[in-house]
């Protein structure tokens, strides 16, 4: 048996749980909606202006950083599995590669992707 | 019966043991982080509901399932229910791979406490608990309602930084240890005779930090800043499925923990008492509870950082100094070094780094520049009394 078939279990046997969960609550729940209860929260008064659909580049930004930089990350762990087995040449290499990686980051800082002021 | 029915059946067993567990863990959590946080407070907490107040958790949960689930007119009904469920699910799986425990003699594998031993442990709960944002985005942007949003975004932004330094800081363990294995890390710490927290101390911090935020713990809990945000990605979620986002936060606390402690701590080792039977999960609970009381203990001391500073530490700190780690790492892996010179480097790297953040937060008297200051005239300056009252009297 492969090793992952107890995780697939496990996941199914957590979906289920999870619907029920949800299921559940909205039998045993009362049922009395009225028009202030459905309307979005705003301390008790009305909504001021609804949430606009539009929200600061900055957030964009630190998404594509992210991109980047997990998947160099992602590739640093087969990197780390091997280390022992590649040697010296693998150390190397992997300086070779985060120096790279470094100038990347240095330069964005540099343009100031990183400052939220 | 056969091979392969009873790897199911133990599978089958085991999984509904690890749900049941960890909900279990969750509902005593809430009553302990309570009452740990009342005690550094100065006040008792819930103690009665039952002795000690245990009969707290199950009130708790009776009133939960009692409550009316709202719908927001604005909010995107198909995904505002799915949202809860993603995160409760991606907490509970990600949980599947830790071992807790020793396996019994000669048995037969599936006899150990663990689900399975993946050869991709590691990599495992690192791609589950990137999932749970999903989670929360969804969540905040299907509420229709500008708190959650904003919520939403900030954890998206957040937890995406410091996903980056976690998976760097981890690789240096996976050095060490040659494999992703979860089992076969902990087997590797015992074959090496040391705990990785002594050759990966720079490590160890980075990725507690990193996760903290990772989890939206406090001081790291902007997505659900109360002062600004009222409750965040939180605000429209009622009844059990206000639950369900709390039940995945305590337990991606209890899975970050046990990453700590099979990562950084030897996992169900303690010098050899874990060849007693049946002692090795208690020595593993014990670890795991020791790191939730750290948790708690951060969260009552230290106030919620601010969003630009949280951007900065993930991104100007965590990063090249996790790369730094990395590569010193990956020098005495490579070059056959004793791992006392990474663990050597670590200690003075982390001195120095601890040295500048305390002199940034408290900068030498020198530089305060108290006098000769051209105030403003909107500033009034209120004449300080030559007689100390009795507080400050009583303070120096």
């Amino acid at each position: 048996m492969a090793s992952f078939t107890p995780l697939l279990i496990l996941m199914g046997l957590t979906l289920a749980f999870a619907v029920l969960v949800t299921i559940i609550t909205f039998i045993l729940g009362p049922k009395k909606p009225n028009a202030a209860k459905l309307s979005p929260y705003e301390c008790g008064i009305e909504e001021i202006d609804p949430p606009k659909q539009r929200f600061p580049i900055k957030y964009l930004v630190t998404g594509m950083l992210f991109i980047v930089f997990d998947i160099e990350a992602a590739s640093m762990l087969p990197f780390a599995d091997l280390m022992r087995r590649l040697g010296s040449l693998g150390f190397y290499e992997l300086v070779i590669f985060i120096a790279v990686l470094m100038l990347a980051l240095v330069y964005v800082w540099r343009k100031g992707a990183f400052s939220w002021e | 019966m056969s091979q392969i029915a009873l790897e199911l059946l133990a599978a089958l067993v085991k999984s509904v043991i690890i749900i049941a567990g960890l909900l279990g863990a969750f509902a005593y959590l809430t009553l302990i982080e309570r009452r740990v946080l009342a005690r550094f407070q100065r006040r008792v907490g819930p103690n009665r509901l039952g002795p000690f107040g245990l009969l707290q958790p199950i009130a708790d949960a009776l009133k939960m399932v009692f409550k009316e689930q709202i719908i927001p007119t604005q909010a995107k009904t198909v995904v505002f229910l799915l949202a809860p469920t993603i995160s409760i699910f991606v907490a509970i799986t990600a949980f599947g791979v830790v071992p807790l425990g020793d396996k019994f003699g000669s048995l037969p594998s599936y006899w150990q406490p663990a689900l399975t031993d993946i050869n991709i442990g590691v990599l495992y709960i690192l791609a589950m608990s990137s999932l749970a944002v999903y989670g929360i985005v969804l969540g905040g942007w299907s509420s229709g309602n500008k708190y959650s949003l904003l919520g939403a975004l900030r954890s998206a932004a957040q937890m995406v930084s410091y996903e980056v330094s976690i998976a760097i800081s981890l690789s240096g363990v996976i050095m060490l240890a040659g494999t992703l294995s979860m089992i076969g890390i902990v087997h590797q710490q015992s074959s090496q005779h040391i705990w990785f927290i002594l050759a990966q101390p720079l490590g160890f911090v980075l990725y507690g930090i990193a996760a903290l935020a990772e989890v939206n713990r406090a001081p790291f809990d902007l997505p659900e800043a109360e002062q600004e945000l009222t409750a965040g990605y939180l605000t429209e979620y009622s009844g059990l499925r206000w639950s369900l986002y709390q039940m995945s936060e305590y337990i991606n606390m209890i899975t970050t923990s046990s990453v700590l402690t099979t990562l950084y701590f030897g996992g169900w080792t303690f010098f050899g008492l874990e060849n007693i039977p049946g002692l090795s999960i208690l020595i593993f609970i014990v670890k795991v509870a020791f790191f939730l009381f750290i948790f708690m203990w951060l969260r009552a001391t230290l106030p919620r950082i601010r969003y630009d500073m949280l951007m900065k530490l993930g991104w100007q700190v965590l990063m090249p100094l996790s790369v730094l780690n990395l590569l010193v790492t990956a020098y005495i892996v490579a070059f056959q070094q004793p791992w006392w010179i990474a663990g050597v480097f670590g200690l003075i790297t982390l001195l120095i780094a601890g040295y500048a953040a305390a002199s940034k937060i408290h900068p030498k008297k020198a530089n305060v520049v108290t006098e000769g200051v051209a105030l403003p005239t909107s500033v009034r300056l209120v004449k300080v009394e030559s007689t100390p009252s009795p507080e400050t009297a009583a303070i120096s």
